[in-house]
């Protein structure tokens, strides 16, 4: 049985019997694997007595319920007005050609993802991109990776 | 009058029940109200807002599917108001709707057409955007999200009746419909049965068959009902030039199964015979009608003459017209005086429960309609009905959802053990020992003791009860107690029983449960695999009796009267008599019936074949068996013919030839054979048929029948639980039917793991999907591959019902129980 299963299995048993769980146990399973994994997904489908679609169809509402596995770092370039004003279509081109990913892809070993974002609240710095949780003005977006990498084969190093 | 409601709708005075919606209202006053997400059969859930209509004292305009009537309401339905309204919405609808109508195979049958048209939208007030989805291509429907307007109708058939696979998936205006993960249907679960190409308004669901063939106005609409089982489920089949492009349900909510959906390849197939074939120098060639004839007429009278009555048989298929089926037997017994005559539902327990069910209900008046199965408070289904007559899971989920509490006797894990209320997973062999269990618990209350205890016989029943409900079985003890609670304390209560698919015990016990709680009338709904299985029995199709369920060796004098030619007094043979080697037979004719490809026991079925003399094969195709025959005879197909049939539960139905066949039809085929033998039959021409049966039998062999009086005994049943051989079942899987080759023909055997060629096994079993196995029976051996299956239990093995496995690996007598198997890597 796959780890997915069986973690699921025990996220499940703790919120089993009460009612409007379902988003908890989601959240649950994200937080354990980053996203929400097909085989998690019928465990859930099928000890809560809902069907795969409904659930699916429910997670899908969000935006931040994940369907597939996403990168060890998240690169979310803002696309809200002040951002836009101050370029950041191509702010998202250079991510785009530097990483090699269209929006909304994850790199096949992991390591990156790139999305657009709607506004994450500090116009004051646009164009904004956020790494994971941290918040950058990325008026050179060359640099910023440069910096990214460089970090990566630190932390690989030690 | 208490709980009804009196409003007036556009200056008229209607009443209706509380709790009817002003749609609902209106229509019985026969005003229409505009709709798109509302469906007639489904729930409404008030998302598209065409329905609005004004109602006095209320401020904003009232939603109409969902607004429940109240006392002296008065709504006006079609005034300015609601007009602009209702084209607002629409105009809102059409901007995201980048539809081309003059080249949509949906123009002429859409419900957003016909309402911009009926409201006079011209040109479309706003900028039409197209969303730019990809359309998705799958299997036998095409989905074009780009022309959905998120009705949901799709989403809510599919969970009333279908596989529940859709949903509504992401959020605003990226919301569409949507299968978990995108997949395609058949990944997704789909069982095809095209509810959702029914119910969509547009043409985002569109049947794959049916584009490019022709526009809507060009099609003709014959109706018709589904010849693929028992339910003969109503049906429209729309024609151009002859040819069916399309099949429709008659309401937008009434159940097709995949079969009789997109199951009609096999009728327009070019592998469809059109002439007849003989023998010649070992192989068969084609030769004109009347050659073909003069032979089949020479080596019946010669087999006659030569060997008797005994030597003469025929096997006619439970599939064809009641008309098709008197006149073969007539055939057969004024003409060729033998009563060897019978059909494909001797195979299995078919045709002994069906005469076990009339002994309960008193005959097919008595047994219980759809009506009832709906309105049932309990409901006890054994075995794999779903599998084999499709329509009745939709008629299950929906009496659950009314209410009614479920029993689901069966070992398959599949939808009926999710929506039963009990599931008893008896393992195969296990049922009769299940339900004997439930009667003896029944018992030990002391109100049907009592009943029970005046019914003859009851002392042998109790002790056989008794005994039986000592062998353990793998049931929860808990489950068995659930079960027989409800089965004896609930009101209105109704067995689904597949008549051809359980072994007698398993049939004889469920019936026993009938009587024990009292339940004779309106409490039986049999099912089975084959459309016309009652009017072909009852009109003289099987062995011991004529038409009208006349005794053979009682209504010979009789008989005599209707046909004019004294028919033979002494009973024939059966199907499996007639076809175990070194049976008196030598020359056999086949009616629609493949006994090697589709009967078990298919290796001595080979063998008796090659012991006769003669053999004649009238067909669709050429089938396995049709393969060995000396001559082979084309056959119209029950679409072509029409004529009467009689659904498995009771109801005649009269259908018209939907289909123009271009070759001669079967009763034509028997008069000139009679013709070439000088016999004067009258079988020339349908209407003729029609009269004389109405003669002989003006029921139409729906008669009453003598009521038995005490319970059935079950003999010999077990081994019940603690027996690790592994058993072998074969089992419906869907969309599986009687005539695999209709399904292969049709482009249906998709629908299964490796087209139908598979051993089914437990994941837990020692072995890997897509293994290549032996599985060996003391019947046969059968080398196939293992699909492994999660709803099956371990212990069990599964083979599709009529398939080539099923025919090596059980034996014609008993097919519907479990055998003993093994199975090794080959």
């Amino acid at each position: 049985m796959s780890e997915a299963v069986t973690v699921t299995r025990e996220i499940v048993a703790k919120y089993k019997g009460r009612e409007g769980v379902l988003t908890h146990i989601l959240q649950d399973i994200q937080g354990r694997f980053g996203y929400l994994p097909p085989e998690a997904m019928e465990v859930v489908a099928e000890e809560m007595g809902v069907s795969l679609a409904e659930l699916y169809g429910m997670a899908s509402f969000y935006a931040r319920f994940y369907f597939a596995p996403r990168g060890k770092t998240v690169i979310k370039v803002c696309r809200g007005t002040a951002c836009h004003v101050r370029g950041s279509e191509r702010v998202l081109a250079k991510f785009s050609e530097e990483l090699g990913l269209k929006e909304g892809e994850t790199s096949p070993d992991l390591s990156f993802t790139l999305e657009a974002v709607n506004c994450v609240g500090c116009c004051a710095l646009a164009p904004v991109v956020m790494i994971n949780e941290k918040v950058f003005t990325a008026s050179d977006p060359g640099k910023l990776l440069a910096a990214l990498r460089q970090g990566e084969n630190r932390d690989q190093d030690h | 009058m208490a709980g009804m409601v009196t409003l007036t709708i556009d200056g008229r005075e209607v009443t209706v029940p509380e709790g009817t919606t002003i749609l609902h209202a209106a229509e019985a006053l026969g005003i229409e109200i505009p709709h798109l997400c509302y469906c007639p059969g489904l729930e409404g859930t008030g998302a598209c807002r065409l329905c609005v209509v004004e109602v006095e004292k209320v401020r904003g305009l009232v939603v109409a599917c969902m607004r429940r009537v109240a006392e002296g309401m008065v709504v006006h339905t079609n005034t300015p108001r609601v007009r602009e309204a209702r084209k607002f919405v629409l105009e809102l609808l059409l901007s995201r709707h980048p539809g081309l109508c003059l080249s949509c195979d949906k123009s002429g049958d859409c419900k957003l057409q016909q309402y911009a048209y009926e409201l006079g939208i011209k040109r479309p007030f706003f900028e039409v955007r197209d969303p730019g989805y990809e359309v998705k291509d799958d299997l036998f429907i095409v989905r074009d999200y780009n022309l959905c307007i998120l009705c949901g109708r799709c989403i809510r058939v599919c969970r009333t009746q279908g596989a529940d696979i859709l949903d509504f998936m992401k959020r605003g205006i990226e919301t569409r419909v949507g299968t978990p993960l995108d997949r395609p249907l058949l990944e997704s679960g789909c069982d095809f049965c095209g509810s959702c190409v029914s119910v969509c308004p547009t043409g985002a669901l569109m049947e794959k068959a049916r584009l490019g063939k022709g526009r809507e106005w060009e099609l003709e609409k014959v109706p018709s009902r589904c010849s693929y089982c028992g339910a003969a489920c109503e049906l429209n089949y729309h024609l151009r030039r002859g040819e069916i492009v399309k099949v429709s349900s008659p309401r937008p909510v009434a159940y097709l199964c995949a079969r009789g959906r997109f199951g009609y390849g096999y009728l327009q197939s070019g592998e469809r015979l059109t002439t007849p074939l003989v023998r010649r120098g070992g192989e068969l060639v084609p030769v004109d009608w009347d050659e073909a004839l003069s032979l089949v007429a020479e080596n019946l009278h010669q087999a006659r003459e030569r060997y008797g009555a005994e030597g003469v048989g025929g096997i006619l298929s439970p599939l064809v017209s009641c008309e098709t089926a008197y006149a073969f037997q007539k055939f057969f017994r004024a003409g060729l005086r033998t009563n060897n005559v019978d059909c494909g539902l001797r195979v299995g327990a078919g045709l002994e429960l069906l005469r076990h069910a009339d002994a309960v209900t008193g005959g097919p008046e008595g047994y219980a309609s759809w009506k009832d199965v709906l309105e049932a408070n309990v409901i006890l289904l054994v075995g794999d009905v779903c599998q084999r007559v499709p329509a009745t899971w939709g008629y299950l989920k929906r009496a659950v959802g009314r209410g009614a509490k479920l029993i689901y006797l069966g070992f398959y894990k599949d939808r009926p053990a999710r929506l039963a209320h009990v599931w008893l997973q008896a393992l195969p062999g296990e049922e009769p020992l299940v339900l004997a269990r439930l009667a003896w618990l029944i018992l030990q209350k002391p109100t049907y003791r009592t009943l029970a205890e005046r019914v003859p016989y009851f002392a042998s029943f109790a002790e056989e009860v008794e005994r039986l409900a000592r062998v353990e079985v793998s049931v929860p003890e808990e489950n068995l107690a659930r079960a027989a609670e409800l089965w004896s304390e609930e009101a209105r209560g109704v067995l689904l029983l597949p008549v051809d698919g359980v072994s007698p015990a398993t049939g004889k016990a469920a019936l026993n449960l009938l009587l024990l709680t009292g339940r004779r009338e309106k409490a039986l709904f049999p099912t089975s695999a084959f459309v016309n299985a009652q009017g072909v029995w009852r009109l003289g199709g099987v062995a011991e009796f004529f038409p009208g369920l006349r005794p053979v060796s009682e209504a010979a004098s009789e008989f005599a009267a209707f046909w004019g030619r004294v028919p033979n007094g002494t009973p024939g043979l059966s199907l499996t008599a007639m076809l175990r080697p070194g049976s008196p037979v030598k020359a056999l004719y086949l009616l629609g019936e493949d006994p090697l490809g589709s009967y078990p026991g298919s290796g001595s079925i080979a063998a008796k074949l090659g012991e006769l003399d003669f053999l004649v094969v009238q067909d669709l195709t050429l089938t396995k068996t049709a393969e060995k025959a000396h001559v082979v005879l084309p056959l119209a197909s029950l679409p072509e013919t029409g004529g009467t049939i009689i659904a498995t539960h009771g109801e005649k139905h009269h259908l018209s030839s939907a289909l123009s066949p271009r070759i001669l039809m079967p009763w034509q085929v028997f008069a000139l054979l009679a013709a070439k033998m000088n016999l004067e039959l009258n079988l020339s021409a349908q209407e003729l048929l029609l009269n004389e049966i109405k003669a002989v039998t003006p029921e139409f062999g729906l008669v009453p029948a003598e009521r038995k009086l005490g319970f059935w005994e079950l003999g010999e049943v077990g081994p019940g639980r603690g027996d690790s051989q592994l058993k072998l079942t074969a089992l419906a899987f869907y969309p599986s039917f009687y005539r695999q080759d209709w399904l292969k023909l049709s482009g249906l055997e998709v629908l299964l793991p490796y087209e139908g060629n598979f051993v089914a096994l437990s994941p837990e079993e020692e072995l890997e999907e897509g293994a290549v196995v032996e599985v060996s029976t003391p019947y046969g051996a059968f080398t196939t591959r293992v699909h492994l299956d999660k709803a099956l239990p371990r212990g069990v093995a599964a083979v599709p019902a009529f398939s080539p496995a099923a025919a090596a690996l059980f034996p014609l007598e008993a097919p519907w129980g479990s055998v003993p198997a093994s199975i090794a890597r080959a």
